[in-house]
């Protein structure tokens, strides 16, 4: 899997993210899903780092989802950020299905002959 | 007279009554037997007359009804024609609509067939990356021990400090 690319994809996303809320010292609910437990000052880190971007304190709940394989799905309020390993397969089987979409409907198609 | 033994009295008697004789088989017969043989002429040149104005209408009506079958026939035959041109014309207008439909079945019919294809392989294919990305997800979850993990959380932490 290309790390680069992928890094550079959740870049994208993070910048997109709307500005901060003007709200300033509210808490926010946010969920973070990981494949194994954090360790603390794995959890630590994500939560500054959370805080930080956000402006507010983050009421973080942690859950372990085995199914996003590894890496952390973040979201917080209506945004998402995706950095599993799941994420990046989906993103793998998209960008797959879409070539081979382009590559059927691209290839000429044997006919039966003309007719008269 | 005598000496001829002819009485002249008697003679001139017989003169008047022949000429008298005459003169009544003359009002009596002749006249009148002329009168119809006349009448009898006449009527047979009437017949004759007759006879050659039937025979002439007769011939006209001969005359004419050749001519109309003579135009009946030249009618008959433009007719036939016509009709014949005409059903050629529709013969080949309904052969060649025929043909354009044929035409057009069999493209609707390839076309149908191609997009047929299309779907399978596209339906195909699909299976074949999702099989493929659950062969991948298999290989990679077994693949990820603790280490692996722990490097996987730390980029995504190492990306988020980046646009902080």
């Amino acid at each position: 899997m290309d790390t680069s690319a992928h890094t550079q994809d959740i870049l994208d996303m993070i910048s997109n993210l709307p500005a901060a809320p003007e709200t300033q010292g509210q808490p926010i609910a946010g969920v973070a899903r990981v494949a194994v437990p954090l360790r603390a000052d794995e959890e630590r880190a994500l939560r500054q780092h959370l805080e930080r971007y956000w402006g507010r304190p983050v009421e973080l709940q942690i859950e372990i989802a085995p199914s996003i394989l590894g890496g952390v799905w973040v979201r917080v309020g209506d945004t998402v950020i995706d950095g599993s390993v799941q994420g990046r397969l989906e993103t793998l089987r998209q960008h797959l299905r879409t070539q081979a979409r382009i590559m059927i409907a691209s290839a000429p198609l044997a006919t039966g002959g003309d007719a008269p | 007279m005598k000496q001829l033994g002819l009485d002249l009295g008697l003679f001139l008697s017989q003169i008047v009554n022949f000429g008298l004789l005459l003169g009544i088989l003359y009002v009596l017969l002749y006249k009148p037997l002329l009168g119809k043989l006349e009448e009898r002429a006449k009527k047979i040149k009437k017949g004759v007359d007759d006879a050659a104005r039937a025979d002439q209408l007769r011939a006209d009506a001969e005359a004419f009804y050749q001519q109309e079958m003579d135009r009946a026939r030249h009618e008959a035959h433009e007719v036939i024609e016509r009709a014949t041109l005409s059903a050629e014309q529709q013969r080949a207008e309904i052969l060649a609509q025929a043909r354009q439909e044929a035409h057009e079945l069999i493209l609707r019919a390839q076309q149908q067939v191609q997009r047929e294809i299309q779907e399978g392989q596209t339906l195909l294919s699909q299976q074949v990356v999702d099989l493929a990305i659950a062969a991948a997800s298999r290989v990679i979850q077994e693949d990820l021990d603790d280490e692996k993990h722990r490097r996987l959380i730390q980029d995504f932490l190492n990306e988020a400090k980046q646009i902080e």
